[in-house]
């Protein structure tokens, strides 16, 4: 494939495989309440392989249900409805992309990092009074443009990779280093290109680079990217944290002492992304 | 304090109640049961049908002062290496030791 450019970036981006219709539906549809997500499992039943892997992470012993899960109506019904679509999103990403092994870029770390940042931006989102899907959704999407050049982009990004390596740096200051731009300009005109609202779209293209006026969503990615980092939850590609922008923290009404009363409700929360980026993947 | 860990035993030596550690696949591969089940007598009836003859089981591992130790200065150490770019910014510092503080409370 040809060199990565700034300039051929969005014909690149158009190029690569489209989303599924029910993962777009699940990623885009903003109205949720119990009905419309009842409607968006009974649609995701019609995959038969995303139910497949829904319903053996649903069986899987991490949420200890003692009757078998049959069908994604009764996963809903047993795991709540919520948690039903933390999975489902999460599946429905991870298997869009095929498995690959790297060493220089581990994958199973990888979604352990962007769930863990969503769950996190979840729990944040609760407290903050902010969307919880949304917040789910925008963690578990904030480095998309990542795996897109781990996946696609080989040669780009194994250069990406050789000079983080000889810098020590971030993966985002390699990736401007070597191509001109980095993972928030490729994972926002990815998210374009699958039509996400203009919130996701937003929070992975400034989840690095705040802008000064207020983009809340943007703000809860930055900060739990960096809590995920810190609690080493996963591996973003670089074992570095980035600055935490100082006015976030007030902004969502957040301070240190409110954070760690909710760090162990994070990390348990997590327990489940093992077992889900195995059966996803 | 006690950590979680494993062993490989044969499966005259597993009882009903015991917690399975890893997967269980058979010849082609096929995942059998998966870990974290609490087996139960029926389930080690069929997997000795089906030929398997042992099994990863987990168990409490109780650690010794010097294991807690060594635990917990491998963990400041990893910190110390996440954050070594940030060493002179207050802010990061005082994250830094709010998710240290955290994660060494379970290493008491």
């Amino acid at each position: 494939m040809a060199k990565l450019t700034r300039e051929s970036l969005s014909k690149e981006i158009q190029q690569l495989p489209s989303l599924s219709v029910i993962v777009t539906h699940l990623l885009t549809q903003l109205q949720r309440d119990d009905v419309a997500m009842a409607e968006l499992m009974e649609e995701a039943s019609h995959d038969q392989a995303l139910a497949a892997r829904i319903l053996h992470i649903a069986n899987s012993p991490f949420y200890g249900l003692s009757a078998h899960i049959g069908s994604l109506k009764d996963a809903g019904t047993m795991l709540g409805i919520h948690t039903l679509y933390n999975i489902v999103t999460a599946a429905g990403i991870i298997g869009h992309f095929p498995p690959a092994e790297d060493q220089n870029f581990d994958r199973h770390s990888f979604w352990q990092h962007v769930i863990g940042t969503g769950i996190c931006a979840r729990v944040l989102a609760h407290h903050a009074g902010m969307d919880q899907e949304l917040a789910f959704t925008a963690g578990l999407l904030h480095d998309i443009g990542k795996v897109v050049m781990a996946v696609y982009f080989e040669e780009d990004f194994a250069r990406v990779l050789a000079y983080r390596d000889e810098h020590d740096c971030l993966i985002r200051e390699a990736e401007q280093a070597v191509l001109g731009f980095d993972h928030t300009l490729v994972g926002a005109q990815v998210a374009q290109s699958w039509k996400l609202p203009k919130p996701v779209v937003d929070a992975i293209k400034s989840h690095h680079s705040l802008p000064a006026t207020s983009l809340p969503l943007a703000e809860l990615i930055h900060l739990s990217d960096i809590l995920c980092r810190g609690l080493n939850i996963g591996h973003g590609g670089d074992d570095l944290i980035p600055f935490l922008k100082s006015s976030v923290l007030a902004r969502l009404g957040l301070n240190w002492d409110i954070i760690r009363s909710y760090l162990g409700e994070i990390e348990n929360l997590n327990r489940f992304s093992d077992q889900l980026i195995d059966s996803a993947s | 304090m006690t950590i979680m860990s494993s062993k490989i035993l044969g499966l005259d030596q597993v009882t009903a109640g015991m917690t399975l550690a890893q997967d269980v696949l058979d010849a082609s591969g096929n995942c059998l049961m998966v870990s974290g089940v609490v087996l139960t007598k029926k389930q080690l009836d069929s997997l000795s049908k089906r030929g398997i003859n042992s099994l990863a089981i987990e168990f409490e591992q109780e650690l010794s002062a010097e294991e807690i130790a060594a635990l917990r200065n491998t963990c400041i150490t990893q910190f110390e290496h996440r954050f070594r770019h940030v060493q002179d910014d207050v802010e990061m510092q005082q994250l830094k030791n709010i998710l240290m503080a955290y994660r060494l409370e379970s290493l008491e």
